[in-house]
């Protein structure tokens, strides 16, 4: 398992359409993700939850990876916050 | 005003209807918003704008799609629609398609949409059940008698 905290930067946080290529990318992977803000961890596959809970600018959440590929999902979900630019 | 209340209060509801396409089904649910006073009609053209450009960026789930444009689209005061489709039509989002279930929001401005707008639909949404009621609901009756059902939903 890997997992990395990581804060949003970008204006819209993970609302939206920032938060749809989030989840989008998070498919491409094998492995089992979950997003921790909080309290709250719940499945990165799927955008329900994640616009649910609502992850805005500033917020600092964990991405947790387990599975056969987790080491590409890590660094490809983190590469993609990093670059959002909405 | 809270989703259930608003979509009573203001009957933007359309139930089983007919779209032959994405751009009619978005229709559907901005004319019911146009009518009720919410949005201007140009959120239509903002919502199609958009996903010419970006793709379906608010399809949520398989079946189901939240269209919306920026506050500044043409959005007079914060509301939804929801709207059934009888037969499904696809958006382009092959994860998900076809859709049949679009609640389009409306919010006035990005805080309003992020932190309260975009959870009620999400929330309302966010039940396998809750969805299989919404997708056989005839009518606005059948609808009352969902939300009435629904305690953990506000």
């Amino acid at each position: 398992m890997k997992s990395r905290v990581i804060e949003i930067v970008n204006k819209t946080g993970l609302h939206t359409r920032p938060g749809n290529l989030f989840v989008k990318e998070a498919k491409q992977f094998e492995s089992e993700i979950w997003v921790k803000k909080g309290e709250e961890q719940f499945n990165a596959k799927s955008l329900l939850k994640l616009m649910k809970v609502g992850v805005s600018r500033g917020d600092k959440i964990e991405i947790i990876c387990e599975g056969p590929d987790e080491d590409k999902a890590l660094d490809s979900l983190c590469e993609l916050i990093a670059s959002l630019e909405e | 005003m809270n989703l259930k209340d608003y979509l009573f209060e203001y009957n933007t509801i359309s139930l089983q209807a007919e779209a032959n396409s994405w751009q009619s089904a978005v229709k559907l649910g901005t004319d019911l918003l146009v009518e009720a006073g919410t949005v201007e009609p140009r959120y239509y053209d903002a919502i199609i704008e958009s996903t010419l450009k970006l793709g379906p960026y608010y399809i949520l789930a398989p079946g189901m799609a939240m269209p919306h444009a920026r506050p500044e689209g043409g959005v007079i005061r914060t509301g939804y629609s929801l709207v059934t489709l009888k037969t499904p039509v696809a958006f382009g989002d092959v994860d998900n398609d076809p859709i049949d279930i679009l609640i389009t929001m409306a919010a006035k401005d990005t805080e309003t949409q992020n932190k309260s707008a975009i959870v009620q639909v999400v929330s309302l949404l966010d039940s396998e059940e809750r969805v299989q009621w919404l997708k056989t609901a005839k009518n606005q009756e059948d609808l009352k008698r969902i939300f009435e059902s629904l305690t953990d939903f506000e």
